[in-house]
């Protein structure tokens, strides 16, 4: 193979790659690990990959499955804007914006999020009545009964979205602080206001370090909003103990209940991939290929597939 | 074309007689370091001015001070006649509310020793946010322009570059570019060339060259001996938080007064 490859300094170097092998002994003893495990799985009756088949796209699963995404998807929303206020609140320097948001981070990170969902639940005991009104005796714009107010679904974005807030407010605040306090100034001096500076320049800065966390809290409340379960709505795992507490199934809808979870965190995970990369701009000279640009650069030149094939065998 | 050709040296404007910067009695304290002790400083409608001294001298707190980055405790500064940062009523000093104070910003350009530009977002978009954002200008009029003071500095092809893949060099020209779309009055430059390669302060001192000839007003705090010499119609000498000398080049770099200016002169030279 060297005999062919004369050195001549006229051309671009076409050098031999360092041989890893390590990783082809590494990734051939973990895949024969993999396999023997995926074997034992489909091999073992006691899974009953017939009942989960049955089960995962059965009605009563795919409404859990809905509720459970439309709800993450609205706790990270509230989680997210009203995190995003509350750091900046944080930052602010006005001592009274500052001090609401250290007491409300205070509150909600303190206590767990189970009790909030439970507290949110049954606020009707606490407030029979609750009312929006002209405090101290004025008239009332809104009331009604506690319970009516605060159905199981509004105590579950409630407690999910508040709590996320305020773990979401530290992740921002953490970027904001990241971004150099020149460009605050280079703001200021160009005659651009607070908030301008603010949402302008700050924050898309902020949103590449923001960012990775916050697509980890998002994967993360995708599986907290299960804890939703013990306040009676019927999100996908409630769904999947229904279906259990009658057919005694336990194993196979977990991995009905499983499989969904996976598919989702999987999507969340490509969609921060691709969010990363859009505020990496101006950031890094030339951003990395995606996946696909990658594969296609591989498959255009087949010649140096080998050391290549071996790396993501590995990974 | 642009502010700085519609400006010229004139005395002829409306606050003809008022000078662009009227610093006195300044004094700045961070803490209990008094950095500033008592400043008096006068620039001209259309004069160069170079602020030299060692570091730690108060040079660039003095040019923060001037467009209110830097509040000041004593004293005052006027920029075209208005008391930077405050309002006079009834013999008291009132802060300007934010609105207020970011017109009289907005007038006044900045040049950082580190550039400072937006990093997310290329050279062109860095020179419109301003137009854009505080004097309402609309997308393509603020485009136009951004690239004629491109074409200025001599960045013409380079609008869709971001900062990252420019030089120090051409980041500055960029900076300044920034800083001349709000077409300001004055413009401050806080050691424009100081974080520069050396073979790359010249083409930010040739585009500052050519600002001066145009009748920009600036003050540069500089290290620049041979651009101070030649550009600068006044250097102010400054050490310890005072002023101490001033006067044309000619006089303060080649026959300085006082012992601490020939000190510091002998080893920068």
């Amino acid at each position: 193979m060297s005999d062919d490859t004369r050195a001549t300094t006229a051309e671009d170097i076409k050098a031999v790659p360092v041989r890893h092998y390590g990783r082809w002994a590494v990734a051939v003893v973990v895949s024969v690990f993999v396999a023997s495990l995926l074997y034992s799985a489909a091999r073992n009756e006691r899974f009953k990959w017939d009942v989960v088949g049955d089960y995962l796209f059965s009605d009563r699963v795919l409404n859990g499955l809905w509720l459970t995404l439309w709800l993450s998807t609205v706790a990270v929303v509230i989680g997210v804007i009203l995190g995003t206020a509350l750091a900046i609140m944080r930052l602010s320097s006005n001592p009274v914006l500052s001090t609401i948001s250290l007491v409300y981070i205070w509150f909600f990170r303190g206590t767990p999020v189970l009790v909030q969902l439970i507290g949110w639940a049954f606020i009707g005991a606490l407030y029979p009545e609750i009312s929006f009104g002209v405090p101290f005796g004025g008239p009332d714009l809104i009331s009604g009964s506690g319970n009516d107010i605060i159905t199981p679904i509004t105590a579950a974005i409630l407690g999910l979205g508040l709590n996320l807030a305020a773990y979401q407010s530290e992740i921002v605040r953490a970027g904001l602080l990241s971004v150099d306090e020149g460009q605050v100034e280079a703001g200021k001096a160009l005659g651009l206001t607070g908030s301008q500076t603010m949402r302008r320049i700050v924050l898309p800065q902020a949103m590449r370090v923001i960012i990775p966390p916050t697509g980890n809290q998002a994967i993360d409340m995708l599986k907290t909003s299960s804890l939703v379960s013990v306040i009676a709505v019927s999100d996908l795992l409630y769904s999947v103990q229904l279906i259990y507490g009658q057919n005694y199934q336990q194993i196979p809808l977990l991995v009905v209940a499983c499989i969904w979870y996976l598919f989702f965190t999987t999507l969340l995970s490509i969609g921060q991939y691709y969010l990363e990369r859009h505020y990496a701009k101006g950031n890094v000279r030339s951003l990395p290929p995606t996946p696909l640009q990658r594969i296609r650069a591989r498959t255009a030149g087949m010649r140096f597939g080998a050391s290549g094939g071996g790396g993501g065998a590995g990974a | 074309m642009s502010s700085t050709d519609e400006r010229t040296h004139g005395t002829d404007g409306a606050s003809a007689g008022v000078p662009m910067v009227l610093a006195e009695g300044v004094h700045k304290r961070f803490g209990l370091n008094e950095v500033l002790k008592g400043i008096d400083m006068t620039v001209g409608r259309g004069e160069v001015v170079c602020l030299l001294g060692p570091s730690g001298s108060g040079k660039s707190t003095l040019l923060r001070c001037i467009n209110h980055l830097e509040p000041i405790n004593r004293g005052r500064i006027t920029v075209d006649g208005q008391i930077v940062g405050y309002r006079e009523k009834d013999g008291r000093l009132h802060e300007l509310p934010e609105k207020v104070a970011v017109q009289q910003r907005a007038d006044i350009g900045m040049v950082f020793q580190r550039f400072n530009l937006f990093a997310h977002r290329t050279a062109l978009q860095n020179i419109t946010e301003a137009p854009i954002l505080v004097k309402g200008m609309g997308r393509k009029q603020a485009e136009a322009r951004a690239l004629e003071l491109l074409e200025r500095v001599g960045l013409g092809d380079r609008g869709g570059a971001y900062p990252s893949q420019l030089s120090g060099g051409q980041q500055q020209r960029v900076a300044i570019a920034r800083a001349l779309a709000m077409d300001p009055k004055l413009m401050l430059f806080d050691e424009p060339t100081s974080a520069l390669d050396p073979e790359l302060v010249g083409d930010v001192l040739d585009v500052m060259r050519d600002l001066a000839k145009a009748g920009m007003t600036m003050v540069v705090v500089t290290h620049e001996i041979g651009f101070a010499r030649e550009v600068g119609d006044r250097v102010v000498f400054m050490d310890e938080g005072v002023v101490v000398e001033s006067g044309p080049p000619s006089q303060v770099l080649d026959a300085p007064q006082e012992a601490r200016t020939r000190t510091f002169l002998s080893k920068v030279l």
